[in-house]
């Protein structure tokens, strides 16, 4: 007798247990899982058909009865005050007389208390079971009764044979007492929240075995012969060799599958599946002669597939996926030709595909996917006429697709995906015509789409993509009346989109993405109503959006960017209702954003950069409330930004940089705290930014430059934490800069340059460790450079330039081991050039003209390696050129003019080719160079170039 | 920050991101168990295991349900794949893919989102008005890694500065691609394997600092035809035959050679250039 429990159970850690053992028959079943099924089966019936039954008579015995009844109603009043009332029959003397659930032996004794599903509440502490002496079953399953099994259920009658606790919530362990029922033919303790792991280390008891199930499986679970002769279990359960089933899938076992599982020589089904076992798989299951289905899949078995696996003759389904299993299929595999599943996925066995894999003939299934198994598909797989499904993907197989995969006739799904396959698809694949899914994505296929496949009638899905695919896409795809899915991107297919395509009316998602797709867009795709996603970009696609783009009401994604698209946006975009994302960028879209884009609410996505549209944006796009992206980027946009742009609250990015934008920061803006990433540069917009913004936690990147804002830097850029750029450069910004911006101490670029902004560099700005460019040059900056900018050793640009800043080049420039540009030029510093900005040897360009700095040119200048670019001109420099600048090799572009400098012109490229210009206006340099004097040899040390 | 989801396979194979929630979710329900054997007591356990696939970037949910021998294959699209469209910033995947082989300690590479149109935004990449990644300026950045072949991908790109990291591996014939290299700056790291011949292919070049490196090999000849070449430094490596003195290498300081297994300068036509080696 077999009986089937699916215990709902969501109670995380806890663990579910039915232990089931049955009696009378020949085929014992020892059942101990834990599930999720949402439903349960008809073991009720069992329960119910299994009590005997006696109609209760007047007994002789009225003193016991009356101690039944107390017992009974001592426990009654036990319960939940609901409980008690649906009990309300437990009343009086006599227990048989009509109680509630209560049944009576001839003799008048309580012989059956069957309290199923009566949603009783709690505890069974104060059921005295020792009151009950000719109790056979107890059934208080499916109620909410808890805490622990007490350890007095020993205290039942050695008689019972029916003890039904499951689904309820009782916890705890389960108490050892309970081997001593020996009469038990049935144990239910599933669906509570017993733990089993105390248990588990008494379980040396045989006693107790039947609870040795669960936890780890101990060794002796397998060491039946002895259960048999032990006393508590009776020896017809005990005699395990005849155990036909055993079920404890679903638990959480570790340890590994003890070698005595090979005992059980009667098992036909063996599922120890979803667990934690690990270890290997022992030999012995080879003895296992009788078994039928195997399942050990998701578990952490280790090691190879024992060769002994091809002992089990009789095996019907072999699943092994998901392990870690190593080493190759054995061969013997090709034994089992009574299989008709075989699951071997998710492992990690590498070598090839046995031939005797042929052998197989009765197979229905066989997965052998994700595995790093190599070599070829063997030709022989065209013999396993009966395979309803293969899956080889996500492996290293190589070679050709064989073409005696068309013999395959009954194949539904065949998947072939990820490997290293090279070759074209075989047209014999036109022969597979109950194919319901196809997939061979992500190998190294060329040739053409075959023309056969429109002979797949059945084909749902059709997923060739990312293969080096060429030719056309057949017209008669549109033959494939049951397609939903067809991906075809990342190849490089050519041609037109076949306009045949309109005829695939299940068509849910197209995906041509990436490919050479040229000439229009088919109107026909408009009759694909039931697509949900379409994505054509990355083609040379040209001409127009077709107008019956409107018909696709399903559409949630709508992707055609990256092509060559012209013509405007039609308007019956505006019907998408339900598209989520749109992008449409990067074509040569013209005309302007159709009012109707506002129609589209439940748009998060939304690209139109890179195209040519014009006009203003429509204000109906302040319905878009639920915009998270929002790219106009490089158009010819006029008119203003809408100013409820954020009124969702949820926009994250907002580009329209590069378009003729006029009018003042949206309003909506100030309070965004959803930005993420703002690019406004390079357009018209005015307006006083003073109040315009907020903190924004989240805000990386903002660039407002190249606009005519006007106003003061808000000191709440202070507060963006994670702002790492802020550039408002070129505009009409005044003021000073906000010594709060020293707060924000994420940012890595500040770019304020042109603009008006006066005052002191603030100290502040020193605290900004992660800088690496600051650049506010062009504005109207005094005082001197604050020391504390040395703290940036990060600094890759410097630009001061054309300030007013005075007094000297700090020493500090010496920290900035990374600095490739300093510009320092068009101020008012003065002294000499310190030679600490020897040190910074990445300089590719110093620039410090224009200034009022003196003495000589430090010779620790000859140690930037690097340097391409000098200017010091407009100086008041003096002395000679040190000849350590003999070493600027790199040097391309220098410029000395309007200083004090005499003597020869360092033995240079840059100096010799430089402009007299670059030269002019020095003391007394000297070189052969149109304008200077030549030198008198004397002057320099060595050989001179020059003469 | 992605809206479309990430790319995997524009990006020259790297996975970026949680494949789960970027990509299309797609359910297949197929048969498992024990097959059409229906009555099958106690019935199978339910079987639920997952693979992405990465052409749909979908996640496959397979239900193995007892006695259904038929293939139940729904497909819900949610979201189609939909990489962010870089399968033409093929400098912004070459980046991308290199950042994928590196380790960076302090957050350097931080800004290299692989979602936005261009890499221009980038920090320590810079761009020419046509987008095109003209600078690599990752010196002095905690860097450890390998370059790829990728890198070769950079065709406009003018300074590659790479000093001071602890890169690792052998550099990458295709450098020999960046036609426009002015400047290949990789000293201070522990580059191995011998200096590229293909360098010599970038005629541009005036800055190849290669010093303090675990160089093998000799100095290729083919560097003599470098005109350009300003600024050449290979001390402190593993190099060894003899030391050219054609083209720039006239003007080439000894430093520049120093703690090397150099065997002296070439003797032309007297002894092979990689004697010793």
């Amino acid at each position: 007798m077999n009986i089937l429990h699916f215990h709902p159970s969501n109670n995380g850690p806890s663990i579910s247990f039915i232990l089931f053992l049955t009696l009378p028959t020949h085929h014992h079943s020892l059942l101990l899982y834990h599930s999720s099924f949402p439903f349960y089966s008809s073991s009720s019936s069992f329960h119910v058909s299994s009590t005997s039954t006696f109609t209760p008579t007047t007994s002789p015995l009225i003193i016991k009865q009356g101690k039944e009844a107390l017992t009974l109603i001592t426990w009654k009043s036990s319960l939940h005050t609901q409980s008690q009332s649906f009990l309300s029959s437990w009343s009086g003397v006599s227990p048989c007389n009509h109680w509630f659930g209560v049944t009576c032996h001839k003799s008048g004794s309580v012989s059956s208390l069957n309290l199923e599903n009566c949603g009783l509440r709690g505890t069974l502490h104060n059921l005295d079971f020792f009151s009950l002496p000719n109790l056979l079953t107890l059934n208080l399953s499916n109620n909410s009764f808890y805490g622990t099994i007490p350890i007095h259920i020993g205290n039942l009658s050695k008689l019972i044979t029916i003890l039904d606790l499951g689904f309820n919530n009782f916890n705890g362990i389960i108490p050892h007492q309970v081997g001593l029922l020996t009469s038990l033919s049935f144990l239910v303790l599933a669906s509570n929240h017993l733990r089993e792991i105390g248990l588990l280390r008494s379980l040396n008891d045989l006693e107790l075995s039947t609870n040795n199930l669960s936890g780890p499986i101990p060794p002796s679970i397998g060491n039946l012969r002895n259960l048999t002769t032990f006393g508590p279990i009776p020896p017809s359960i005990g005699n395990l060799r005849n155990l036909t089933t055993l079920y404890l899938h679903r638990n959480e076992l570790s340890g590994s599958i003890p070698q005595e599982i090979g005992l059980l020589r009667s098992l036909n089904d063996l599922a120890l599946s979803t667990n934690n076992l690990s270890g290997p798989i022992p030999p012995s299951m080879g003895n296992l002669r009788n078994l039928t289905y195997l399942y050990l899949f998701k578990n952490e078995l280790s090691g190879s597939i024992p060769q002994e696996i091809g002992l089990l003759r009789s095996l019907i389904e072999l699943d092994l996926s998901d392990n870690n299993l190593t080493g190759s299929i054995p061969t013997s595999i090709g034994n089992l030709v009574n299989l008709m599943h075989l699951y071997l996925s998710h492992n990690n066995l590498f070598g090839s595909i046995p031939q005797k894999i042929e052998l197989l003939r009765t197979l229905n299934n066989l997965e052998l996917s994700n595995h790093i198994l190599s070599g070829l598909i063997p030709h022989s797989i065209g013999n396993l006429s009966n395979l309803i499904t293969l899956f080889l993907q996500g492996n290293k197989l190589s070679g050709f697709i064989p073409s005696e995969i068309g013999l395959l006739r009954s194949l539904k799904d065949l998947d072939l995906s990820n490997n290293n396959l090279i070759g074209s698809i075989p047209t014999s694949i036109g022969n597979l015509s109950n194919l319901v899914t196809l997939f061979v994505h992500s190998n190294m296929l060329n040739g053409s789409i075959p023309q056969d496949i429109h002979l797949l009638s059945s084909l749902s899905v059709l997923a060739l993509s990312n293969n080096n695919l060429s030719g056309i896409i057949p017209h008669s795809l549109g033959k494939l009346g049951s397609l939903t899915t067809l991906y075809l991107r990342n190849n490089s297919l050519s041609g037109s989109i076949p306009y045949s395509i309109g005829n695939l009316s299940k068509l849910n998602t197209l995906d041509l993405h990436s490919n050479q797709l040229f000439g229009s867009i088919p109107r026909e795709v408009g009759f694909l109503r039931s697509l949900f996603a379409l994505d054509f970009s990355n083609n040379k696609l040209t001409g127009s959006i077709p107008t019956s783009i409107g018909n696709l009401v399903n559409l949630t994604t709508l992707r055609i960017s990256k092509n060559q698209l012209s013509g405007s946006i039609p308007q019956e975009v505006g019907w998408l209702k339900s598209l989520d994302k749109l992008d449409l960028s990067d074509n040569k879209i013209t005309g302007s954003i159709p009012a109707s884009i506002g129609n589209l609410g439940n748009l998060t996505v939304l690209y139109l950069s890179d195209n040519k549209i014009n006009g203003s944006i429509p204000p109906e796009m302040r319905h878009l409330t639920r915009l998270r992206s929002l790219e106009l980027s490089e158009n010819h946009l006029t008119g203003q930004l809408p100013h409820e742009i954020c009124l969702g609250g949820v926009l994250e990015n907002f580009t329209a940089e590069g378009n003729h934008l006029t009018g003042s920061i949206p309003k909506s803006l100030r309070n965004c705290t959803s930005l993420f990433r703002v690019r406004l540069e390079r357009n018209q917009l005015a307006g006083n930014i003073t109040e315009d913004f907020g903190i924004y936690p989240n805000l990386l990147f903002i660039d407002l430059s190249y606009n005519k804002l006007y106003g003061e830097l808000s000191h709440k850029w202070g507060q963006c934490n994670s702002l790492t750029s802020l550039k408002i450069s070129n505009n009409n910004i005044s003021g000073m800069i906000p010594h709060q911006l020293g707060e924000a101490t994420k940012l890595e670029q500040l770019d304020l340059s042109s603009n008006h902004l006066v005052g002191e560099i603030p100290k502040e700005l020193g605290m900004l460790k992660s800088l690496f460019n600051l650049v506010i040059d062009n504005n109207k900056l005094s005082g001197n450079i604050p020391l504390e900018l040395g703290n940036l050793s990060d600094l890759v640009h410097l630009n001061l330039a054309s300030n007013h800043l005075s007094g000297p080049i700090p020493q500090q420039v010496r920290n900035f081991r990374k600095l490739l540009s300093l510009n320092l030029s068009n101020n008012k510093f003065g002294e000499s050039i310190p030679a600490e900005i020897g040190n910074v040897i990445t300089l590719e360009s110093l620039d410090l003209c224009q200034n009022m700095l003196t003495g000589e040119i430090p010779q620790q200048l000859g140690e930037l390696q690097s340097l391409e670019t000098l200017n010091l001109s407009h100086n008041n420099l003096s002395g000679t050129i040190p000849p350590t600048f003999d070493d600027l090799r790199g040097l391309t572009s220098i410029n000395i003019s309007y200083n004090q400098l005499e003597g020869p012109l360092p033995n240079l490229k840059a100096f010799r080719d430089a402009p007299f210009e670059a030269l002019r206006n020095n003391k007394g340099l000297c070189g052969n160079i149109t304008g200077l004097e030549a030198c008198n040899t004397a002057k320099r040390r060595g050989t001179n170039f020059f003469f | 920050m992605s809206f479309w989801g990430s790319s995997v396979l524009d990006r020259a194979g790297v996975q970026t991101e949680d494949p789960i929630s970027e990509y299309s979710l797609i359910w297949t329900v197929h048969s498992s168990g024990p097959g059409s054997h229906t009555v099958h007591n106690p019935p199978l356990p339910l079987r639920v295991h997952c693979r992405i696939c990465p052409p749909l970037q979908g996640l496959f949910l397979s239900l193995q349900m007892e006695s259904s021998t038929s293939v139940l294959c729904f497909l819900l699209p949610i979201l189609l794949s939909l990489t962010s469209t870089l399968s033409t910033n093929s400098e912004g995947n070459a980046l991308h893919a290199l950042r994928s082989r590196l380790s960076d300690p302090t957050n350097v590479l931080q800004s290299w989102d692989p979602t936005l149109v261009n890499p221009c935004t980038w920090f320590h990449v810079t761009c020419d008005s046509n987008n095109r990644v003209i600078r690599l300026d990752l010196g002095n950045s905690n860097i450890s890694g390998s370059l790829g072949p990728e890198l070769g991908q950079l065709q406009h790109l003018q300074y590659l500065e790479l000093y001071r990291n602890n890169f690792e591996g052998k550099i990458p014939k295709e450098l020999g691609n960046l036609k426009n290299l002015i400047s290949m700056d990789f000293y201070d790291n522990k580059f191995e394997g011998k200096i590229p011949k293909s360098i010599a292919k970038l005629k541009s070049l005036r800055f190849l600092r290669l010093n303090n490196n675990k160089l093998t090999g000799s100095i290729p000849r083919e560097l003599a035809t470098l005109s350009n070449l300003k600024v050449f430094d290979v001390s402190n490596n593993n190099l060894c035959g003899t030391i050219p003195v054609d083209g720039p290498f006239a003007n080439f300081p000894m430093e520049s050679f120093q703690n090397n297994r150099f065997s002296g300068p070439e003797l032309q036509g007297l002894v092979p250039y990689d004697f010793g080696c």
